[in-house]
């Protein structure tokens, strides 16, 4: 890594895409800055309907001259300041070290800011490219089975998000149904990839990243320590247990789905009245997805008539769009009478649930005890949608039910920032005092800058998250076809 | 050389002046001891004194020294013109009664901006 010497000239490039178009250079009144990348435990992530946190940026500017108050009509940036109030403006924050090495830290937004009087200055709160998915609410069809891998790109295309700002492993399993109504895109996709053990996040170049729990094994991060931490270059070592969240036992709940016969799924309650020349936009919500809905006939699905009763289907354009759980109409009255639509009915093939299924496993060797005998501390994953089948719960629950079983090693780091250590990399820690010398992976980096770059690193040893030595496990075109090797699950 | 500050001659300060320079970062000392340091760039920082002042030389220095905007110096040994700040909280103004009336001693720093 670029960033490792003992001695380090540092800059910084600061970048704000006021105009949407192109990149402004702030730095000049960067005071300081910082940020959390990671904020979930990781085992947290398995199955679980809590999506990943963004991660955030706090940037402190020298505003003297009030630059960035959107109160402030002299600033030479107020068009963009007081049209947004520099509410999800582009930002990007890269550390540079002169003739060496630039490094982004953060791509994000704006998402709040604030001035203080006193100290003349100017806050920025960031959140990562995950902001305007957080904001942004889709409908979509109802897929059948797609890989975990197909939908995120079909949400990622949804929100214009394309391949080339995107890096997707291949998913390990097939989602029987999905979609969305009117749903968050960034829960969604957080939801879809917990359901096979997988994690979503913006990285800090801005790019989405979907790792399957195959990542695991086969990722160069994850396999290959990315950093030593020692003696010579931490400041501080703090070496907690957790105990807290220690279970014997855990249960995954999964939804089991099928497409059932033909039924009225939509049904209008009240006249849709229609002025001469009139076109009027009714969204019609479905009480069930479904996976096909019949074409519209007159007098079998709907009636269009004048105050007289008279048929005046022929007058009216019907325009329908169709997503999973609800069709969106466009009626456009092209004659030159008062039109009323007093039934309209919508038949289709809807998705019907079975009662929600329960996948439930002990841990005989927790450090809580067995719960055959002794008492019971149960972790309940549920309320993931996507979760469908029992091959997905049997999966979650083994992997959950190993990492949660016995207490996990925390070593929290406080030393020099590097910009390139992210979450999820493998790292060594060896500190002889203290008796360490281990792997583990980053939970979560704290890293702040002013003057200094530094950063604290929450670390989990990898003997608290996977069974056996990383070497140990069969890993496909990687490993020989021989018995010396364990199956991951 | 003369020493001037914001484009106006001072008397010459008392000798020495003392001159160093500022890190802009940090020093830390990682667990076993090793000097970790990052740093953006160093500054230069000059400690000027003045003994025995008239009460127009003191008006002159302290007019520049109250100034709390950037100016421009010329240190006594003209190494250059530095644009600099004056660390206004250092100021140090001292009078005295002498036989000839009343002196101030004047000391403040000065650092690059």
């Amino acid at each position: 890594m670029s960033f490792t010497d003992n001695v380090r000239n540092l800059e910084h490039l600061l970048e704000i895409k006021w105009d949407g178009v192109s990149w402004t250079d702030e730095s000049d009144n960067l005071l300081s800055a910082s940020g959390v990348q990671g904020s979930v435990p990781i085992w947290r992530l398995l199955g679980g309907s809590q999506p990943q946190q963004p991660w955030t940026a706090t940037f402190t500017l020298k505003n003297v001259d009030n630059r960035y108050s959107p109160t402030n009509s002299s600033s030479p940036i107020y068009a963009y300041t007081s049209a947004s109030m520099l509410y999800g403006i582009p930002i990007r924050f890269s550390m540079i070290r002169p003739s060496v090495a630039t490094e982004r830290v953060f791509t994000g937004y704006i998402d709040t800011s604030g001035s203080s009087a006193k100290n003349l200055n100017f806050t920025l709160h960031c959140v990562d490219n995950a902001h305007p998915l957080m904001q942004s609410r889709q409908s979509t069809t109802l897929y059948e089975d797609q890989r975990v891998d197909e939908m995120l790109v079909t949400l990622a295309d949804l929100v214009g998000i394309g391949a080339g700002a995107r890096d997707f492993d291949t998913g390990l399993f097939v989602i029987p149904f999905s979609w969305l109504d009117e749903e968050s895109v960034w829960t969604e996709m957080n939801m879809i990839a917990q359901s096979e053990g997988g994690t979503v996040y913006f990285d800090r170049n801005g790019d989405l990243i979907f790792e399957s729990q195959e990542a695991w094994l086969s990722d160069t991060k994850r396999t290959t320590s990315q950093h030593t931490f020692l003696a010579s270059n931490i400041f501080d070592v703090m070496t907690p247990f957790d105990w807290k969240n220690v279970y014997n036992r855990v249960l995954v709940q999964y939804e089991p789905r099928e497409i059932s016969g033909t039924v009225r799924l939509y049904e209008n309650r009240e006249p849709i009245t229609l002025q001469p020349g009139q076109t009027r936009t009714v969204v019609m919500r479905l009480s069930r997805p479904a996976s096909s809905i019949e074409s519209f006939v007159n007098e079998t699905h709907y009636v269009i008539v004048n105050a007289g009763g008279s048929d005046l289907s022929g007058d009216v354009t019907i325009t329908p769009t169709t997503y999973a759980q609800r069709v969106v109409v466009e009626f456009e009255n092209t004659g030159s009478e008062l039109a009323y639509v007093n039934r309209f009915d919508i038949y289709g093939t809807p998705l019907v649930g079975a009662p929600t299924m329960d996948r439930e496993l002990d841990a005989a060797d927790s450090d809580v005890g067995d719960p055959a005998s002794d008492a019971i501390k149960l972790l309940e994953v549920g309320g993931n949608p996507y979760i469908q089948t029992i091959e997905q719960a049997e999966f979650l629950s083994e992997i959950l039910r190993d990492r949660v079983k016995t207490a996990r090693q925390i070593y929290r780091i406080n030393g020099k920032g590097y910009p390139t250590l992210q979450p999820l990399d493998r790292v060594t820690i060896q500190e002889s005092k203290a008796g360490l010398n281990h792997t583990g992976y980053i939970q979560r980096v704290s890293w702040s800058y002013a003057g200094a770059y530094n950063a604290t690193y929450e670390i989990i040893d990898d003997t608290s998250w996977l069974l056996f030595d990383i070497s140990d496990y069969f890993v496909i075109e990687t490993s020989a076809f021989d018995d010396s090797h364990r199956a991951y699950y | 050389m003369a020493t001037t500050l914001g484009g106006q001659t001072l008397r010459a300060p008392d000798n020495p002046v003392e001159g160093g320079r500022i890190l802009v970062g940090t020093t830390e000392r990682a667990l076993n001891g090793t000097i970790l340091r990052d740093y953006y760039t160093t500054k230069r920082r000059w400690s000027l004194k003045w003994t025995n002042l008239t009460t127009a030389e003191r008006d002159t220095i302290m007019t520049e020294a109250l100034d709390p905007t950037a100016q421009l110096f010329s240190p006594p040994d003209a190494a250059g013109t530095f644009t600099v700040l004056v660390d206004i909280d250092s100021i140090s103004e001292n009078p005295h009664q002498e036989a000839d009336g009343i002196r101030y001693d004047i000391s403040f720093t000065v650092e690059q901006q």
